[in-house]
C-alpha cells in the first residue's frame, strides 16, 4: 500500500525530522516559485445526533465563508480545502478524527469544536501535535486556563457570558434573586459558577443552584421546589431542547416567572417545544442578525437570505466569521513568506478589531475573544434585540 | 398543589412505561424472547404519528392514534416475519435473540434519524401546549387522553385474550408451542399477531408521549425504562406490566421531589434491582417460562 | 432460557465441537491462532507508524475489554448489558490514583482492575435471578455507575471531565511517546489473551463453557453454576478495567460520555461480529469496528446504521461470526451439494 510505504520512509528517517523538513521546504518552494498552495484545514463537530444543530449550522456558515473567500480570492493564489469529520458529541471521536486530519490529512490547521466536550478532548491533539485550533462556539473556560498556545475561540468565554448575562440581570432588570437550573456538564456548570461569582459581587442572591442530567425530561419536581424559593427570575443554562421542556412544564405547573434561557432563544426548536409559554423568555446569544450596524454585517444577513431564505442563526454566523478570522490569520502567515501551522498560529492571535460580520473580534493573549454580546427577548413569537453589550 | 401536580405528571409518564411495558411482557411471553427493540418501535411510532399529521394537519388527535398504531402493527408483523420468525423456530440461544433485537433498534433508531433528520420535532397541533384549568389548577390535555386510552385499551386486551379464536390462541402459543402446534393451532400467525399488538401498544405510547416532550430518534431510551417496569410486574403479566410502570414513575417524581433530582434516571433500576431481590420473579410471580 | 445453541444446523455442529472439544488438535490450534494474531497485532502498527500506530493503540484497549466480555457473554453465556461502565471505573481509579496520590502506573492500574473487579463481583450477586431479569440487571448497573461517575463531582470531576493527565509512569520512567503506550498496550493485551486462552482450555473453562452451553444441564452433573458464574463476571469486569486504564492515556481526557450505553453496545457488537465465543473474535471485532469507520469518514452519519444491520445479519446468518466464515461457508457448500443430490 502506498501510505505504508511512506509511512515506512518516514519511521526511517524519524517521524520528527522528516516532519520539520517537509513543512519548511515545501511552504519555501512555494514561496519562491509563489504558486498556489492548497491549504488543507480540519473542521469537526456533532453532526448528527442530538446536538447536530451546533455542528450542522456552524459548518454552513464556515463553508458559506469559504465559498466567499474562494470566490473573491482573498489569499492571492492559495486556496483552503476544508476536512470535514462528524464526531457524534463523543469526545473519543472527536480526538481521534482530529488526529487522523493531523496524521494522514496533513491539515495546517482546525476548525473547531462546537461543544465544548468534544474540544476539550481534541485540544490536546492539536497541542502535542502543535497545529493551531480555533473553535466557533466552545465557552468552556477551563479551555483557556491551560496556557495553550495552539488554542483560540472567537466566542467569548463562558466566565465572560455568565458574569456579564449576572450584570445584565441585575442593571437592566433588577433582579435581587435567582434560581440557577445548570445541565450537569462542562457547559452549563462553569456558567453557573461564573454567575454565581458575578452575582455575589453585585449583591444578587443566588436563591437556588440545581443541576440535571442532560439526558432528562422531566423536571417537574425540580421546578416545584425552584417556586417554592420565589426568585425574581429563573435562568435556564441548559440546551434547546431541556430549556424547552421545563418552559413548558413550568407552565404546566401554573408557574410563571421571567426566564432567562442562555442562547437557546435563538433556536427555533425552543419556541416548538415550550409552545406559547416560551413568549417573554429573555436569552443572550452569540449572535444576533441585524444587531450590528456595519456594511459587512449587513451584506453577510442579505446574502445569506438571498441564498437560505431566512437570516443567518448565531450558530451559522459564528461559523461564517471562524472562516473569515481563520483567513485574515493565513494572510497574515503569508505576510511572513512561509505558511506553517506556526505562523497561521501567531495569525490568530494578531488579530485585533477585526470587522467580523458578526461584529469586531479580538483575539485576547490566552486566546479568549473580546466581541459584542446581545442580549434578547422573544415577543410574539420572533426575536427582539433587548440590549447589545459592546 | 404542587406535590399533587407533580404525582398526575409521575401518573401520565408511568402510563406511558406501562404501554411500552405491556409490548415488552407480550412479547417475551409469545416469543420467549427479550424485545430490547421495544423502545424504539416506540419512537417509530411517534415519528409515523408526526408524519400523518404533517400530512394531514386536521386529522383530529384519535384518529392520528388509531392510525398510527394500525401502522406501527404492521410494521411490527413484518419485523416479526422477517427477522425473528426464524430464529425462535430455530430455538436459538437467548443470547443471539437479545443481540438481534439490540441490532435491530439500531437499525429503527438511525433510519429515523436519517428519514426524520437529527433535530427533534414537536406535534404542530395545539394538543402540544393545550393546558385545561380543573379546580383551578392546571392540567395538561393529553393527560385525558392518556387517562381514555389506558383502560380501554386493557379492556380491550382482555377481551382479545379470552373470547377470540385468535387471542385464544395466541395465548396457547405461548404457553406452550408445540402442544399447541399439534392441536392444529398456527403457531407462526399467533406469534405474528402478539408481535403487531405488542408494537401498536409500543405505538400507542409513543403517539401519546409526543404531546408531553416531542419526537426525536433517540427517544427510545425511554422504553428503558419500562423493561424494568415489565420486570417489577413479573415478565409476561400485562397487569404486572401496568403495575411496574405507575410504580416506576411516581417512584421517579417521589424520589426527585424528596431525595435529589441528579438521579432520576437510576430511581428506576434502583427500584428494579430492590424488588427483585426481595421478589425474584417480580411482584406478580408469574411462572416464568425456562 | 438457556436452550442448547441451534441445533440440527451443520455451522452450530461444527461450532459445538469448537467450544467442547478441547482435545490437543484444537488447543494446538489456538496458541497458533495467538501466534499468527500477536506476530501481526505487534508487526503491523509498529512498522506502519503514524496514524496506523495511534488506531493501534484505540484497537489494543477496544481488544482488552472485548477479550474480558467474550469469556464472560461468549464462553459462558452471562450476557452483561453494561460492559462499559466497568471499563469506565478502571478509567477514572486510574487516573485519580495517579493525580492524587502520584501512584506509578502499575500500582494505579492495579487498583483500578480490583475497583472494576469487586464492582463486577457486587454485580455477581445478583446471578440468583434468572436469565432474563440478570440480563437486564447487568444493564441497569451499568447505567447507575454511569450515572454515579457523572455525578459525584467533587470527585471525578463529573462531566466537566478531568485533563492534564499525566504520562504513564513505569518503575519511574515516564512513557511520553505513542510507540511506548503501544508497546505497553500490547504488553498487557499479550497476558490477558494468553491467560484468558489457558482458562479456556482448562477445567474452569469447560465448566463455564458447559454453563454457557445449558445452565440447568450443567448444574445437574454437579458443576456449581452459581460459584462459576461469579467467578466469570468478576474476571470479565476486572478485565475490562484494565483497559480502562490505558484509556485516558491515550486520550489525554478523561470525561463520562465514554463509558455510556452506547459504548457498551458497541463492545457488544464487536464480540459478535467476530465471532460469539471466539477470542480471537473479539480481537478481530475491534479491529474491523474502530478501523473500517475510519475509512468511510464521508458516510459517518451511516456508520451506526450499518453496524445495526451487520448485527442483524450476522445474528440471522452467520451466528457464529465471521472467524468461523469458512466454515461456515463450508456448511453451506455441503448443505447446497447435498440438496442438489
Amino acid at each position: 500500500m502506498k501510505t505504508s510505504e511512506n509511512a515506512l520512509q518516514v519511521n526511517q528517517w524519524g517521524h520528527r525530522i522528516s516532519g520539520v523538513m517537509l513543512m519548511t521546504i515545501i511552504p519555501c518552494l512555494m514561496s519562491l516559485n509563489a504558486s498556489a498552495a492548497e491549504l488543507k484545514i480540519g473542521f469537526f463537530g456533532p453532526l448528527s445526533g442530538p446536538v447536530a444543530v451546533y455542528g450542522t449550522e456552524s459548518l454552513a456558515g464556515t463553508q458559506f465563508g469559504l465559498e466567499e473567500i474562494a470566490r473573491d480570492k482573498l489569499l492571492g493564489g492559495d486556496t483552503i480545502k476544508l476536512i470535514i469529520a462528524d464526531d457524534m458529541a463523543n469526545p473519543g471521536a472527536a480526538a481521534q478524527a482530529v488526529q487522523r486530519m493531523i496524521d494522514v490529512d496533513k491539515v495546517v490547521a482546525v476548525i473547531g469544536g462546537p461543544t465544548s466536550a468534544g474540544t476539550a478532548a481534541a485540544i490536546e491533539v492539536t497541542r502535542a501535535a502543535e497545529i493551531p485550533q480555533l473553535s466557533p462556539l466552545a465557552v468552556d473556560p477551563a479551555l483557556t486556563k491551560q496556557k495553550n498556545p495552539w488554542f483560540a475561540r472567537i466566542a467569548q468565554s463562558g466566565d465572560v457570558f455568565a458574569s456579564n448575562a449576572a450584570q445584565w440581570m441585575f442593571t437592566k432588570q433588577k433582579a435581587k434573586s435567582v434560581y440557577l437550573l445548570v445541565r450537569n456538564d462542562n457547559w452549563g456548570q462553569p456558567l453557573a459558577e461564573a454567575f454565581a461569582i458575578k452575582a455575589k459581587e453585585l449583591g444578587v442572591e443566588i436563591s437556588g443552584r440545581v443541576a440535571y442530567e442532560p439526558t432528562a425530561k422531566e423536571f417537574k419536581p425540580m421546578l416545584a421546589r425552584m417556586a417554592e424559593a420565589k426568585p425574581d427570575f429563573v435562568a435556564i443554562l441548559g440546551y434547546y431542547t431541556e430549556s424547552g421542556l421545563m418552559v413548558k412544564q413550568m407552565s404546566e405547573l401554573g408557574i410563571k416567572l421571567p426566564i432567562f434561557a442562555m442562547t437557546s432563544v435563538g433556536v427555533p426548536q425552543y419556541r416548538d417545544i415550550a409552545g406559547p409559554a416560551a413568549d417573554g423568555s429573555y436569552g443572550v446569544l452569540y449572535y444576533f442578525a441585524g444587531s450590528i450596524d456595519t456594511d459587512r454585517a449587513k451584506n453577510f444577513v442579505k446574502n445569506w437570505q438571498a441564498k437560505f431564505g431566512r437570516e443567518p442563526s448565531q450558530y451559522e454566523g459564528m461559523g461564517y466569521d471562524t472562516a473569515y478570522v481563520m483567513a485574515a490569520a493565513i494572510k497574515h502567515a503569508q505576510g511572513t513568506g512561509k505558511v506553517t501551522p506556526k505562523t497561521i498560529r501567531d495569525g490568530i492571535y494578531s488579530i485585533k478589531d477585526y470587522p467580523g460580520a458578526t461584529g469586531p473580534i479580538t483575539i485576547l493573549p490566552n486566546g479568549d475573544a473580546q466581541r459584542p454580546l446581545p442580549f434578547v427577548r422573544l415577543e410574539g413569537g420572533v426575536l427582539k434585540l433587548d440590549h447589545l453589550l459592546q | 398543589m404542587q406535590l399533587t401536580m407533580q404525582l398526575m405528571s409521575g401518573l401520565a409518564v408511568g402510563c406511558i412505561y406501562a404501554l411500552v411495558a405491556i409490548g415488552f411482557s407480550m412479547i417475551y411471553r409469545a416469543l420467549g424472547l427479550v424485545n430490547f427493540a421495544q423502545g424504539d418501535i416506540m419512537m417509530l411510532g411517534a415519528f409515523i404519528g408526526y408524519s400523518i399529521l404533517v400530512a394531514m394537519p386536521a386529522l383530529p388527535f384519535w384518529l392520528v392514534l388509531i392510525s398510527a398504531t394500525a401502522l406501527t402493527a404492521v410494521l411490527g408483523l413484518l419485523i416479526e416475519r422477517l427477522a425473528f420468525r426464524s430464529a425462535v423456530n430455530r430455538k436459538a440461544d437467548q443470547i443471539y435473540l437479545v443481540l438481534l433485537t439490540l441490532g435491530i433498534g439500531i437499525v429503527l433508531s438511525n433510519s429515523a434519524r436519517l428519514i426524520w433528520g437529527a433535530n427533534p420535532v414537536v406535534y404542530p397541533i395545539a394538543l402540544s401546549h393545550q393546558i385545561y384549568t380543573v379546580l383551578g389548577y392546571p392540567f395538561p390535555a393529553v393527560y385525558v387522553y392518556i387517562a381514555v386510552t389506558m383502560p380501554l385499551l386493557l379492556l380491550g386486551l382482555q377481551l382479545f385474550f379470552s373470547k377470540t379464536w385468535l387471542g385464544i390462541s395466541s395465548r396457547a402459543v405461548s404457553d406452550d408451542r408445540e402442544v399447541a402446534a399439534l392441536m392444529g393451532v398456527d403457531a407462526g400467525r399467533a406469534s405474528g399477531v402478539s408481535f403487531a399488538i405488542a408494537a401498536g401498544t409500543g405505538a400507542l405510547a409513543g403517539v401519546l408521549y409526543a404531546p408531553i416532550t416531542y419526537v426525536s430518534f433517540d427517544m427510545g431510551v425511554i422504553g428503558v425504562k419500562a423493561f424494568a417496569a415489565a420486570i417489577i410486574g413479573s415478565l409476561g403479566s400485562i397487569p404486572g406490566a401496568v403495575v411496574g410502570g405507575l410504580i416506576i414513575g411516581i417512584g421517579e417524581t417521589l424520589g426527585s421531589a424528596l431525595i435529589s433530582s441528579e438521579y432520576m434516571d437510576s430511581i428506576a433500576f434502583l427500584l428494579m434491582i430492590g424488588i427483585l431481590l426481595v421478589r425474584p420473579t417480580g411482584l406478580f410471580n408469574r411462572a416464568i417460562k425456562t | 432460557m438457556n436452550e442448547p445453541r441451534a441445533q440440527g444446523s451443520i455451522p452450530s455442529l461444527i461450532l459445538s465441537s469448537q467450544i467442547l472439544s478441547t482435545g490437543k488438535l484444537r488447543v494446538r490450534r489456538d496458541w497458533l491462532i495467538f501466534g499468527v494474531v500477536m506476530v501481526l497485532g505487534w508487526g503491523t502498527p509498529l512498522l506502519a507508524g503514524g496514524f496506523y500506530l495511534y488506531l493501534g493503540l484505540t484497537v489494543a484497549i477496544y481488544a482488552i475489554a472485548a477479550l474480558g466480555l467474550q469469556v464472560m457473554v461468549g464462553l459462558a453465556g452471562q450476557l452483561s448489558l453494561g460492559h462499559a461502565a466497568f471499563v469506565g471505573l478502571g478509567a477514572y481509579t486510574t487516573v485519580l490514583l495517579e493525580k492524587t496520590y502520584a501512584m506509578p502506573f502499575l500500582a494505579a492500574a492495579g487498583c483500578g482492575m480490583l475497583v472494576a473487579g469487586l464492582m463486577g463481583l457486587l454485580m455477581a450477586q445478583l446471578v440468583r435471578l434468572s436469565g432474563v431479569y440478570f440480563k437486564i440487571a447487568t444493564f441497569g448497573f451499568g447505567i447507575i455507575v454511569y450515572q454515579i461517575i457523572s455525578n459525584t463531582t467533587w470527585l471525578t470531576g463529573g462531566h466537566v471531565g478531568i485533563r492534564g493527565i499525566p504520562a504513564i509512569s513505569i518503575f519511574g520512567t515516564a512513557l511520553t511517546t505513542r510507540k511506548e503506550l503501544f508497546i505497553l498496550e500490547m504488553l498487557a493485551l499479550t497476558i490477558v489473551y494468553a491467560l484468558l486462552l489457558r482458562l479456556c482450555h482448562g477445567r474452569v473453562g469447560r465448566a463455564l463453557s458447559a454453563i454457557g452451553q445449558n445452565e440447568s444441564a450443567a448444574r445437574s452433573v454437579g458443576i456449581p453454576t452459581n460459584a462459576y458464574r461469579m467467578v466469570v463476571i468478576t474476571i470479565g469486569c476486572a478485565v475490562a478495567g484494565l483497559a480502562g486504564s490505558f484509556l485516558p492515556h491515550l486520550m489525554r481526557f478523561l470525561s463520562p460520555e465514554s463509558f455510556g450505553w452506547h459504548e457498551s453496545l458497541v463492545l457488544l457488537i464487536m464480540i459478535t461480529v467476530g465471532g460469539l465465543g471466539s477470542l480471537p473474535g473479539a480481537i478481530l471485532g475491534a479491529l474491523i469496528l474502530i478501523v473500517v469507520p475510519e475509512y468511510m469518514r464521508e458516510l459517518a452519519e451511516y456508520k451506526m446504521l450499518v453496524y445495526g444491520v451487520l448485527l442483524v445479519l450476522c445474528m440471522m446468518f452467520l451466528p457464529t461470526g465471521l472467524v468461523a466464515l469458512p466454515a461456515t461457508v463450508a456448511g453451506w457448500v455441503a448443505r447446497l451439494r447435498t440438496r442438489k443430490k
